[in-house]
């Protein structure tokens, strides 16, 4: 399995590979549903924390026959997904 | 956390498998990095100084001694049991109390995080059965 990143998205948004993977590999996170790529593979919004304490928003998108996971997309989390993820937490 | 996409089976692995990697990764880069208020910092740099040692070797070594206490009272994911059966926090509610009977019985020989996951599981259960039942 390999993950792979959008690394100018990540650069345009000041978010490094490593605070990525912080959120991605953190239990603490909530999904949402995003429609399929253009090239029809499932894609899935993943919110949470960075280590030092930041909240991304991850886009990514699944190749199944590739069995790669691209981050597509990194960026803080804007106000909707902060709120539902907020509202997760207290849950 | 609770809020989980609409994935299908095959990206749901995939996911969890990403998951794991990237926890590997965080681990082997050997690098947490926080931000502290001013008076912390300061406070921190002068007991640095003071007892002459880098600020990163004092810091290290009073999160390693929180962590040795801290680690064993977090539950464990699995227990693997001595026929090769695998608990989970969402195994059937019988055969986690089973696995506790047969410990308390010494029929089973679990480590006392073994023991506290388990109990932790049951009360776990418990209450979201109860919250259940009160609606």
């Amino acid at each position: 399995m390999r993950t792979t990143y959008d690394h100018k998205n990540l650069a345009d948004h000041k978010v490094s590979q490593l605070e990525a993977d912080e959120v991605l590999r953190s239990d603490v996170t909530a999904e949402f549903d995003l429609p399929p790529s253009q090239r029809g593979n499932e894609r899935v919004m993943l919110v949470g924390f960075t280590g030092e304490g930041r909240l991304l928003e991850l886009g990514i998108e699944f190749f199944h026959d590739e069995e790669r996971v691209h981050i597509f997309h990194a960026d803080d989390a804007t106000r909707p997904y902060r709120a539902e993820f907020e509202r997760e937490v207290k849950s | 956390m609770k809020k989980k996409a609409s994935l299908s089976e095959k990206s749901r692995q995939m996911l969890d498998q990403a998951k794991a990697e990237a926890h590997e990764r965080v681990v082997k880069r050997g690098l947490i990095q926080f931000r502290a208020e001013e008076e912390l910092v300061d406070q921190l740099l002068q007991i640095a100084d003071y007892k002459k040692i880098p600020v990163s070797v004092l810091v290290r070594a009073w999160v390693a001694e929180h962590v040795r206490q801290e680690f064993p009272l977090i539950p464990l994911t699995e227990i693997r049991l001595p026929d090769n059966r695998v608990l989970t926090r969402d195994s059937y509610y019988r055969h986690l109390e089973d696995a506790r009977y047969a410990c308390q019985e010494g029929k089973l020989q679990l480590s006392a995080r073994e023991v506290r996951t388990l109990d932790h599981w049951l009360l776990d259960l418990q209450d979201r059965d109860r919250q259940r039942q009160t609606g």
